[in-house]
C-alpha cells in the first residue's frame, strides 16, 4: 500500500525550490530599480498619483513628478526664495498689474520644439477653462489678458496688483504646454520625461537630453505607487528601493538616533501647521475664554513626540512662510488655570462636543493626547475617526471641533491665512473658514497685506493679523511638520525642500 | 435542448442580478458620506473649484439620472471613466484581472490539492495524532486572518530569511508568498470537509464491498470514497474560485499584488465610484458564471442529480 506524502511537506519542499530559483539575496527582479550601482533611481509611495496632467495635478506625487518634467518661467531655491527658471528675467509695471517676461532664448521640450511665450499663454488659458476643472483654476483667476509679443516675450495683465504672481508662475499648472498635446503626457521641458505611467502600479521617468541644465547623472527614475509603508521598509531594506521619501513616525525614531545613520538621513521642517480646530459659533467653543484655557491645556511638546519629529509650534504661520515671526511664544501648559477658566463659564460642567479626524493611527494618537489635555482642563471631547474623503469636506462642514493639518500652496501668509481665517471664506456647508471664525480687524489687515508689495511693510500686516487671531484662538496650534528622507549609501542630493513637498529633481547616485 | 433551455434561463436570471448588483452598489456607493469632487480638489482648494469639478464629473444631476447613464452605457459595452486616474475602467480592470487570476486560480488549486491530500491523507490512517493535529491546524488556520498569515510570511521569508521580494507582481517568485498565505487558510477549511466526507465514506457498505472484492486501497481511496467525498467540496470550491476571482482583497493589499482587490480598495479609498462599480460587477459575473458551472458540473459527477 502507498501512503499519501504528507501535503505540508511538498508545499515546504515547493517552496524552497521556487525561493532558490531565483537567486540569492534581495530578490531584485522586483523592483525595477535595476540593481545598486546602476543610474535608477527606485523611490516607493503608499499614496497614488492622480494625474500627470498639469492643469490637474496637484496632489504631492502628481506635483513631484510633473515638477520633475517640467521647468515654469521661475522655480524655487534650496532656501524658499524665487529664482529665474525658464525666465531670464521679468519687469513689474502698472503699478504691479503687468508682469513682462523674457524668456531664455535657448529652451526647448524634450522632442526638440522651442519654448516660447505662446507655449505659457496656451497652459494658462486651459487652466481658466470651467471645462479643464483645473484644481488651479482659481490661482489664475486674476489674469485679465496674456499676450505673446514675441516667442521670447510674455506679458501678463492683472485685474489688480497682486505680488504672488510669481509663485503662482512657480506652480506646475503654469509649466508651458504644446498644442494638441496629450493630457496625460506633459510635454516634457525639464529634467526628465515620462517613459510609462501605470495606474495604481508604477511610473517611469527617465532623463530628458534636451535639458542642459540637469546635472543629474540620473537615467531613470522609478515611483512606485500604492506600497504600504512596512513594505516600503523592507524594500528599502532589501535595496529594493533607494529612498524612503516618507518614514513612518515609529522607524524615524530608531533612525534619527542611530549615530551610523545621519549620512543617510535628510530632516527638516515643511509649511504644515497641525493644529485643534474649532467652530467658534458652537458651544462651548463659542467662548473665549474657553478657547484660552484650550490653549493653556495642550501640551505642544508631546504632539511633537507623538509626530516622531517637528517642531511645537509657536503660532500659526509655519517657519518658511515669510511672515513667520520665531520671536513669538505662546503661553505656557497651565491646567489650573485652564480649569479655573473652565469653571468660570460652565459651572456645571460644558457641554460635550464631537471632535473629527482621520481614522489613521497617527491622527487617532494626536486626537487622543488632545482629548485628554481637555479632559484634564473639564472639557470633553468624543473622537470622530472617519475616512479621510469623508474627513475632507465633513470638518468643514459638521465638525464642532477637529484635528487637522494646513499648508499653503506656495510661501505665503496670505495664501495660507486667508482661505481659512477670513470671514469672506465662511460659506453655509462645507466652509474653507471651519472654524466660521470672523474678525473685522483681521480680515481689514488681511485685505490690506494682500496688495502690499512683498517685504517688511506686508509681513509687519500679516503678524499683526496673526497676533489677533491668537487672541481669538479659532485654532489652538500644535506643531510644525517635519520630513525624514532615508537613503540608501551613494543616493546624493536629496533634501526636504521649503515649498515642494516631494522633490525628485537634485537627486544623484554615486 | 434540455440542456439549452436550462442555460437559457439560468442565463436570463443572470442578468437580472447583475442589474440588482449594479443598482444596489450605485445607489450605495452615492450613500458615501464623501465628495469625489471635493478630492480631486485637494484639501485646500475653494469651494467654487470644488463645484466646477463636481459638475464636469456630472456629479450634480440626480442619481437616478446618473444610474439611467451608467446603465446606457453598460448596454453598449462601456464600464465609463474613472474619476481619479485618467483611463477607462474596462481598461484598468483588464490590466488587473490576469494577475488576480494567476494568484486566485495558484491559491485555489493549493487549496483544493493541499486540502484533499491532507484529508485524505488523515482519513485512509486516522491516528489520534493526525487527527488531533488536523484539527488544530484547521482551527488555527480557519480562524488566522489571511492578512495576519501575510504579515507573518512577509517578515519570516522577507525580512528575516531575505528568500522572497517585499511584494510585488511582477514574476513567479512574486507569487510564492502571496500564494501561500491564501492557501494556508483555504487549505485548513478544505481539509477538515475532506477529511469528515472521506470518513463518512469510508464507513459506506459500498467502500466495504469493494475491500471484499480485492480493490486496491488506492482505487477505493481516489476512486470509490473519495468521489463521493468531493461533492459538497464542488459547490464551495466554485464559490471560492469566483470570490478570489473577484480580487483577493487582503491578500492583494499586504502584497501589494496589483490585482482586482487593491484596485477595489483603492478606489473605494478614493471615491472612485465608476472604478468602484466596474470591479464589483465584474465580481459578481464571476460570481454568477462559477454557480453555473458548478450546476452544470454536479450531474458529471453525481449522475442522480439532473439539470432543471
Amino acid at each position: 500500500m502507498t501512503r499519501p506524502i504528507a501535503p505540508l511537506s511538498l508545499l515546504a519542499a515547493g517552496l524552497l525550490l521556487v525561493a532558490g530559483c531565483g537567486g540569492s539575496g534581495s530578490g531584485g527582479s522586483g523592483a525595477g530599480s535595476g540593481g545598486a550601482g546602476s543610474k535608477v533611481l527606485t523611490v516607493a509611495t503608499s499614496d497614488d498619483v492622480k494625474s500627470l496632467d498639469t492643469a490637474k495635478a496637484f496632489d504631492t506625487w502628481s506635483t513631484a513628478l510633473v515638477h520633475a518634467m517640467t521647468r515654469r518661467l521661475v522655480d524655487y531655491d534650496l532656501q524658499g526664495e524665487i529664482v529665474p527658471d525658464l525666465a531670464e528675467r521679468w519687469e513689474v509695471t502698472d503699478g504691479g498689474k503687468t508682469y513682462t517676461f523674457t524668456l531664455r532664448g535657448d529652451a526647448t521640450f524634450a522632442d526638440g520644439k522651442p519654448i516660447e511665450a505662446r507655449n505659457f499663454q496656451l497652459a494658462i488659458e486651459r487652466i481658466q477653462k470651467p471645462a479643464t476643472a483645473s484644481p488651479g483654476a482659481s490661482f489664475y483667476s486674476g489674469i485679465t489678458r496674456m499676450e505673446a509679443t514675441d516667442p521670447k516675450t510674455f506679458v501678463v495683465h492683472l485685474a489688480k496688483p497682486d505680488p504672488t504672481l510669481l509663485n503662482v508662475m512657480g506652480m506646475t499648472f503654469a509649466a508651458p504646454i504644446q498644442e494638441g498635446q496629450a493630457a496625460d503626457r506633459p510635454a516634457a521641458s525639464g529634467p526628465f520625461e515620462l517613459e510609462s505611467y501605470e495606474p495604481g502600479a508604477k511610473v517611469v521617468l527617465r532623463k530628458n537630453p534636451r535639458d542642459p541644465r540637469n546635472p543629474s547623472t540620473l537615467q531613470q527614475l522609478v515611483l512606485q505607487l500604492g506600497v504600504e509603508e512596512a513594505l516600503q521598509l523592507s524594500r528599502f531594506q532589501n535595496g529594493e528601493v533607494d529612498l524612503l521619501a516618507r518614514v513612518p513616525p515609529a522607524e524615524r525614531a530608531v533612525v534619527a538616533t542611530d549615530p551610523e545613520q545621519q549620512d543617510n538621513l535628510v530632516q527638516g521642517v515643511v509649511n504644515q501647521t497641525w493644529y485643534f480646530g474649532m467652530n467658534v459659533t458652537r458651544p462651548p467653543w463659542n467662548n473665549p475664554k474657553i478657547r484660552q484655557a484650550v490653549l493653556l491645556a495642550l501640551d505642544r511638546d508631546r504632539h511633537v513626540q507623538l509626530a516622531g519629529a517637528g517642531q511645537a509650534a509657536n503660532g500659526i504661520l509655519p517657519p518658511h512662510v515669510p511672515g513667520y515671526h520665531a520671536g513669538r511664544a505662546l503661553p505656557k501648559r497651565d491646567i489650573a488655570r485652564a480649569k479655573q477658566l473652565v469653571n468660570e463659564v460652565y459651572p456645571d460642567g460644558p457641554p460635550q462636543s464631537v471632535m473629527w479626524l482621520v481614522n489613521s493611527d497617527l491622527y487617532e494618537a494626536h486626537a487622543e493626547a488632545i482629548q485628554s489635555d481637555l479632559a484634564d482642563a473639564g472639557l470633553l471631547v468624543e473622537l470622530r475617526p472617519v475616512t479621510y474623503s469623508e474627513y475632507l469636506t465633513g470638518y468643514k462642514s459638521k465638525a464642532d471641533c477637529w484635528y487637522g493639518g494646513w499648508f499653503p500652496d506656495f510661501p505665503d501668509a496670505g495664501n495660507f491665512l486667508e482661505p481659512v481665517l477670513h470671514s469672506r471664506s465662511i460659506r453655509p456647508g462645507a466652509s474653507q473658514n471651519a472654524a466660521r471664525y470672523s474678525n473685522p480687524k483681521v480680515d481689514a489687515l488681511l485685505d490690506q497685506a494682500h496688495g502690499t508689495a512683498k517685504g517688511p511693510a506686508r509681513d509687519a500686516l500679516y503678524k499683526q493679523a496673526e497676533d489677533l487671531v491668537l487672541k481669538d484662538i479659532p485654532w489652538a496650534p500644535l506643531y510644525f511638520e517635519m520630513e525624514t528622507r532615508y537613503f540608501r549609501d551613494g543616493v546624493t542630493g536629496v533634501t526636504v525642500h521649503p515649498v515642494w513637498r516631494q522633490m525628485l529633481t537634485g537627486i544623484d547616485k554615486r | 435542448m434540455t440542456l439549452l433551455r436550462f442555460l437559457a434561463k439560468r442565463l436570463l436570471w443572470a442578468g437580472v442580478t447583475l442589474l440588482g448588483v449594479t443598482a444596489l452598489t450605485f445607489f450605495v456607493v452615492y450613500r458615501m458620506p464623501a465628495d469625489p469632487a471635493a478630492l480631486l480638489a485637494g484639501p485646500t482648494a475653494s469651494p467654487e473649484v470644488v463645484a466646477n469639478i463636481r459638475t464636469q464629473l456630472r456629479l450634480d444631476r440626480p442619481v437616478w439620472v446618473q444610474y439611467g447613464d451608467f446603465v446606457a452605457r453598460l448596454a453598449r459595452g462601456d464600464l465609463g471613466h474613472s474619476f481619479i486616474r485618467n483611463e477607462p475602467v474596462a481598461q484598468a480592470v483588464g490590466r488587473r484581472l490576469p494577475a488576480t487570476a494567476v494568484l486566485a486560480v495558484t491559491g485555489w488549486l493549493l487549496w483544493l490539492a493541499g486540502g484533499t491530500l491532507a484529508g485524505v491523507w488523515v482519513a485512509a490512517r486516522p491516528t489520534p495524532a493526525r487527527e488531533g493535529g488536523l484539527l488544530a491546524f484547521s482551527i488555527l488556520g480557519a480562524s488566522t486572518p489571511t492578512f495576519w498569515v501575510g504579515i507573518l510570511l512577509l517578515t519570516l521569508f522577507v525580512g528575516k530569511l531575505r528568500l522572497f521580494p517585499a511584494g510585488g507582481s511582477e514574476s513567479p517568485r512574486h507569487l510564492v508568498l502571496p500564494a501561500l498565505s491564501l492557501a494556508i487558510t483555504g487549505i485548513a477549511y478544505y481539509a477538515r470537509l475532506v477529511h469528515a466526507g472521506m470518513t463518512d465514506a469510508l464507513r459506506e457498505d459500498y467502500v466495504r464491498t469493494a475491500v471484499a472484492k480485492g480493490v486496491s486501497r488506492r482505487a477505493v481511496l481516489f476512486r470509490h470514497a473519495l468521489r463521493n467525498a468531493l461533492l459538497p467540496l464542488v459547490t464551495l470550491a466554485g464559490a471560492d474560485l469566483a470570490a478570489l476571482l473577484g480580487g483577493v482583497v487582503f491578500t492583494e493589499s499586504v502584497f501589494d499584488w496589483k490585482g482586482m482587490g487593491k484596485l477595489a480598495v483603492d478606489s473605494v479609498g478614493l471615491v472612485d465610484i465608476p472604478m468602484i462599480l466596474g470591479v464589483v460587477l465584474v465580481s459578481a459575473v464571476f460570481v454568477v458564471l462559477a454557480n453555473l458551472a458548478v450546476d452544470l458540473i454536479y450531474p458529471l459527477l453525481d449522475p442522480r442529480i439532473r439539470l432543471q
